[in-house]
Parts: C-alpha cells; sequence; structure tokens
C-alpha cells in the first residue's frame, strides 16, 4: 500500500490515479494529522508526502514519526515546491529519514515507479 | 689656577678646605691656645656688663645665623641636587668660617684671650673665600648659559601652555562641529566634556548634563552591556538606543575608547556616538519587505507549481496507460511538450523574483565538468529531433558548482541555439580549461546577433528587434537568470556573434581550490 499526503485534492487524486493504475491500493490524507491518524489503521509501505500543509505540515508530520520511533516503518518521499529547503532535505535524506525527495512539478519518472515496486513487493 | 679651582668636584674642595685647616693647625699648633701674656676684650670694654652683653649676644646670634645658612646651603646641595654644587659648598665654608670668627669673638671677650686662634680662623676664612672669590668669575659663563636656558624654558612652558589651550579650543571646536555625540568620562567616570550636539539632542545645559548619573540617557535594555565594559575598562562598540529631548529614543552607533597615560595609567573614557535611527529603522523595514517577498515567492511557488503538479501527474497516467501507438498519443504528446513550455516559463518567472529578491540559492558541490555537461547534453538530445549536439571534453578538470543551476545554464543555452538555429542541423559544445577555469563554450550556425544586441544580452526583459517577434517566442529573462547563475557561481560570461552565421556563448568557472 501507498499513502498520499497533500493538502492539494487534485493533486491526491492524480497520484491515487496513477499509482492504482500501476496497480498499487492507495490511501490519501491531507495534511499530516489526517496521515498520522490514518497510520494507526492503515499499514502503507511508501508514502508520498508533501511539506507545505496546513494544520500540520510536512516536517511536523516527519518529526512525529521520529519521536514515536515510527519512521523506519516507511519508505518516505517528499514532494515539495519549496527550493529553499532543498540543503534540509538532503541532510534528511543522508541520514535515513526520508527516502528521496522531489521538487514540484516533477514527472513521474520509470526509475521512480521502479524504486516504489521494489520496495512495495520486498 | 682658578680653571682648576672651578674643575673641582665638591669632594675635592672639601679636601682643600679641610687640608688648609690641618695645615694651619700643624704651623700653630703650640701657640694656638696660647692666652697668657694677653687680655680679655671684655678689659676693653672696661667690664662693662651691658656692652660685653651686646657684643656678645650679637657675635652668638650671627655666628648661630651663619651656621645655619650654612647647614640649609648643604642640605640644599645635597637633597635638591642644586646645580654649581661647588660654588656651593665654597660659600657654606666661607659662612662657617665667618660663624667661627664670631664664636671666637665670645670666647676672647669672656674666658680666654685666645688671639691666635681667632686670628687662625680669620686666616681660614681669608683662605677660603679668596678661592670662592677666584671661582666665581670662572662660573660666570656658565651662570649665564644657565641663565639663558632658564629663560627659554619658561619661554617654551609658556608657549606649550599657550599651544595646549590653543589644542583645548580646537579639540573643543572640532567636537562642537560634529553631527555625533561627544563626551569624556574620567576615571571615577565623572563626566568632564559634552559637545554641542549634545546640548541640542537632550535639551539640557552643559551642567545640568554632567550631573546625570551614567547610562541614564540610555535605553534600559541597552545599557547594561555599555555598564558592563565601562567596569572592564576595554574598548565598547554597539548599537545603543538614546533618549532625544522629546523622550523618543533614537538609534546610535557607539565607541568608547578606554584611555590610557603611557605609564599604564587609567584616565577616563572617550566617547561617540552616531545617530543611525534612520538606517535602522530602514534596515528594519526592509527586512520586513524581504520577509513579505519571501513568503510570496514562496506561495507563488506553491501556487503555480500543485497545478502543473497535478497536471504532469494526469499526463504521465495517460501516457502509461494507453500505451505509444493509440489515436491519443499524437495528442498527449502536443499536450506534454506545451505543459514542459509551460513549466519552464513559471520557472523562469519564479527565478527571475529570487535574483531580484537575492534569493537565487546555490548548493555547491564538487563536480567533474566534462561528465555533468554529458549528462546534461545526453538530456536535451533526447529533446531535439532537428540538431545533433557534438560534444568535445579536453579536459578532466573538476569544479565547485551547484549542478542544477549549471544544467539550467546548459538547458537555456542549447534551446537558445536551437531555438535561433532553425536552418542548421548541429550545435557544437566544447569543454576546455586552463590552470584556474573551465571554459565552456556553445556554437550555433544560426541567424547570429547584430552588435547592438550583443551588449544588451544579459539584460533582464531584453529581447533583439530580430527575435522579437512570434517565431522566436521568449520573455527575455533566460539570459539574464543564466549571468545570475554564472555570477554566483565567481564565474564569467560573454559571447561571440556575426549576423547570419551563428553566435558562440562561452562561460568560464573556477576550478575546484
Amino acid at each position: 500500500m501507498i499513502m498520499v499526503v497533500d493538502d492539494d485534492e487534485p493533486i491526491r487524486n492524480s497520484l491515487r490515479l496513477l499509482l492504482m493504475g500501476e496497480g498499487y491500493q492507495v490511501e490519501t490524507a491531507s495534511d499530516g494529522g489526517d496521515a498520522l491518524k490514518k497510520l494507526g489503521i492503515v499499514k502503507p509501505k511508501v508514502i508520498l508526502l508533501d511539506i507545505m500543509m496546513t494544520p500540520i505540515d510536512g516536517l511536523a508530520f516527519l518529526k512525529t514519526l521520529k519521536e514515536k520511533g515510527l519512521q523506519k516503518n516507511y519508505a518516505i518521499f517528499v514532494m515539495t515546491a519549496m527550493t529553499g529547503i532543498v540543503d534540509e532535505l538532503k541532510e534528511m535524506q543522508s541520514k535515513g529519514i526520508i527516502r528521496d525527495f522531489m521538487i514540484k512539478p516533477f514527472v513521474f519518472s520509470d526509475r521512480l515507479l521502479e524504486e516504489i515496486h521494489h520496495i512495495v513487493t520486498t | 689656577m682658578i680653571r682648576h679651582i672651578s674643575l673641582l668636584n665638591r669632594y675635592g674642595l672639601a679636601g682643600m678646605i679641610v687640608l688648609a685647616f690641618v695645615l694651619l693647625a700643624i704651623t700653630f699648633s703650640r701657640d694656638l691656645l696660647y692666652a697668657g701674656l694677653f687680655q680679655l676684650h671684655a678689659e676693653c670694654y672696661n667690664w662693662l656688663p651691658s656692652l660685653i652683653m651686646l657684643h656678645v649676644i650679637s657675635d652668638t646670634l650671627i655666628g648661630l645665623a651663619y651656621v645655619f645658612i650654612s647647614a640649609v646651603l648643604l642640605f640644599s646641595i645635597y637633597s635638591l641636587q642644586l646645580p654649581f654644587q661647588s660654588i656651593f659648598i665654597a660659600f657654606g665654608a666661607f659662612i662657617i668660617c665667618c660663624g667661627a670668627t664670631h664664636f671666637v669673638e665670645v670666647i676672647t671677650t669672656l674666658w680666654a684671650p685666645v688671639y691666635w686662634l681667632a686670628g687662625s680662623i680669620k686666616l681660614l676664612t681669608a683662605i677660603i673665600s679668596l678661592g670662592t672669590a677666584f671661582m666665581l668669575p670662572s662660573l660666570l659663563p656658565k651662570i649665564r648659559s644657565t641663565l639663558a636656558n632658564t629663560r627659554r624654558a619658561n619661554a617654551m612652558i609658556q608657549e606649550i601652555e599657550q599651544l595646549n589651550i590653543q589644542l583645548r579650543e580646537n579639540y573643543m571646536t572640532l567636537a562642537d562641529a560634529m553631527p555625533l555625540l561627544v563626551w569624556t568620562r574620567n576615571e571615577h567616570l565623572e563626566a568632564q566634556l559634552f559637545n554641542k550636539t549634545w546640548t541640542t539632542f537632550s535639551g539640557m545645559s552643559l551642567e545640568k548634563l554632567k550631573t546625570q548619573p551614567v547610562g541614564s540617557w540610555m535605553h534600559p535594555d541597552d545599557s547594561k552591556s555599555y555598564r558592563d565594559t565601562l567596569e572592564r575598562r576595554s574598548e565598547y562598540v554597539g548599537e545603543i538606543r538614546f533618549r532625544h529631548y522629546d523622550g523618543v529614543y533614537l538609534w546610535h552607533l557607539m565607541h568608547s575608547v578606554p584611555l590610557w597615560k603611557k605609564d599604564g595609567h587609567f584616565q577616563g573614557w572617550l566617547s561617540t556616538a552616531t545617530n543611525i535611527d534612520k538606517q535602522k529603522r530602514n534596515e528594519q523595514a526592509l527586512s520586513e519587505v524581504r520577509e513579505r517577498q519571501d513568503l510570496f515567492l514562496s506561495m507563488t511557488a506553491h501556487e503555480l507549481n500543485t497545478p502543473l503538479t497535478s497536471m504532469q501527474l494526469l499526463v504521465t497516467f495517460l501516457q502509461r496507460n494507453l500505451g505509444q501507438n493509440n489515436k491519443y498519443s499524437m495528442t498527449i504528446e502536443m499536450l506534454e511538450s506545451q505543459l514542459q513550455r509551460f513549466i519552464h516559463l513559471v520557472g523562469d518567472l519564479l527565478d527571475m523574483s529570487r535574483v531580484k529578491a537575492g534569493r537565487l540559492t546555490l548548493t555547491f558541490t564538487s563536480c567533474d565538468v566534462c561528465e555533468l555537461v554529458r549528462s546534461i547534453i545526453h538530456k536535451v538530445q533526447h529533446s531535439t529531433t532537428t540538431h545533433t549536439l557534438h560534444l568535445s571534453c579536453e579536459t578532466t578538470a573538476t569544479i565547485n558548482a551547484d549542478p542544477d543551476r549549471l544544467e539550467q545554464v546548459l538547458v537555456n543555452l542549447l534551446s537558445n541555439a536551437i531555438k535561433y538555429s532553425p536552418e542548421a542541423k548541429v550545435i557544437d559544445i566544447r569543454v576546455i580549461s586552463d590552470a584556474s577555469q573551465v571554459v565552456v563554450s556553445i556554437q550555433d550556425y544560426g541567424i547570429g546577433i547584430s552588435q547592438e544586441a550583443q551588449s544588451h544580452l544579459f539584460e533582464q526583459y531584453y529581447r533583439s528587434i530580430e527575435v522579437s517577434s512570434r517565431k522566436y517566442p521568449g520573455l527575455g529573462i533566460g539570459l539574464y537568470i543564466v549571468y545570475e547563475i554564472v555570477k554566483q557561481h565567481h564565474g564569467k560570461i560573454w559571447m561571440e556573434s556575426e549576423e547570419g552565421k551563428g553566435a558562440t556563448f562561452f562561460f568560464a568557472l573556477p576550478l575546484s581550490p
């Protein structure tokens, strides 16, 4: 299962459409708080996470996951339009907090799909 | 002889006097205390008590006065290090001898008629007074020059005092003329001087200013660091709010310097404060504007990129689900191409805003320049069917650069090369290096650029007349962003072109240290 966390409904729907077309089960959440709540019920292997969301943004969501010691359970891919936090994201990637990040608007590449496929099937 | 005497030091002279006395004592030793045949002086005074008393008291007082005078003289020579010590010693000896003649006079008057002794002392007095008399003329030039020196020294002291007064006046004039607050404190932190700017600023008289406690005119939140510095007696530079006469606190750049004498003794403080209130408020306002600008930029990026992301995802969905050969594949390709064009325009506009706000951030990393250029060209080659991109890499150099931003530079230059050479089939890319830099050149064989346009090419919003048509669309900001990115890499960019023959763009980047 893949969880899509984004406060923009069209993006949630587009990603759901694309990923379901690839044969995955998809759960969506509209902000960090919603995602944390749903993580109590569903167990996705991959989380596609937006950063700029209200009321609980992506960074706060990551912080809570880290505090609860849960972040290792998920392969997290960040999707953001905020180029100003690229350095921060690179640092998180090097520490293993997130798997990778994409700057919006991004092309959902074959490589990305293959990586997700690899995570979900192993 | 006189010259020799004058050259004798004070010990030599004292020795000479003692020697004279000893010689006399030896010569007249048998008769010195002889008194048998003589009569006392009192006989001459007919033993008239009042007359005897008059002489005895007068002689005693004169003798005592002489002894006192010579004692003071000798003390002065030793303690005050007076000049002309030898002559003073001679005078002292002469006066002592004079005193001795008066004491002997008392003895010969009342008790014993030792006239040989009295005569000997007079002889000794004569010798010493003659010696002194001979010494005096030889000392005259020295006395004259000493007096002249003293007069000169006095004149110089007066001149220095005058100069000091003048300097003090100049100092105050200078301090008063300054548009900043200037004041001094002594070692006990008591206020000493205030310039006129102070009275204008504070609305207080100089007298009232001097009675104000230390730091009382500063904002309470700012004064602590200043007080600490005063206690440490170290230099202070800081921004502090000073209370204006109308009660409003104004920002000042304050500088306090501790004053030390050459012997290391602490003298006090000299302080100045420059009014920077306007700059400070401008700075604060500017910082607020920048904050708002940053917020606007990130909101704009978010708002513009969110629907584009969604569109891009939907195009990918269509491409993957409808397959390569369906009746909509051409439409989807056109849709994707237009979407990419739109994404690039939005990207350029956002970058433009970032450059204007000074917020174009670069993440530097060490890159193999040929490898980087090769991978970018590989990507661009995929997006063009009309041109072949020829790469010639003649270096193995590494550079410190932001690979994403360099990709932006190359993609932009290559897109231009393709766009403005519709009749040509080749673009030549060359990478070379020397000891200090790497130079990348992109050469096309297209329409070229006129001389007039070349000088404006890297300016924002500039589009040459030749390309300002619908045939070559664009906003005229691409090269401006390219220029800014190269500049932030501490590199330079330039071009060569001949109209109708094509153009070559060069950019040079410094090698990794």
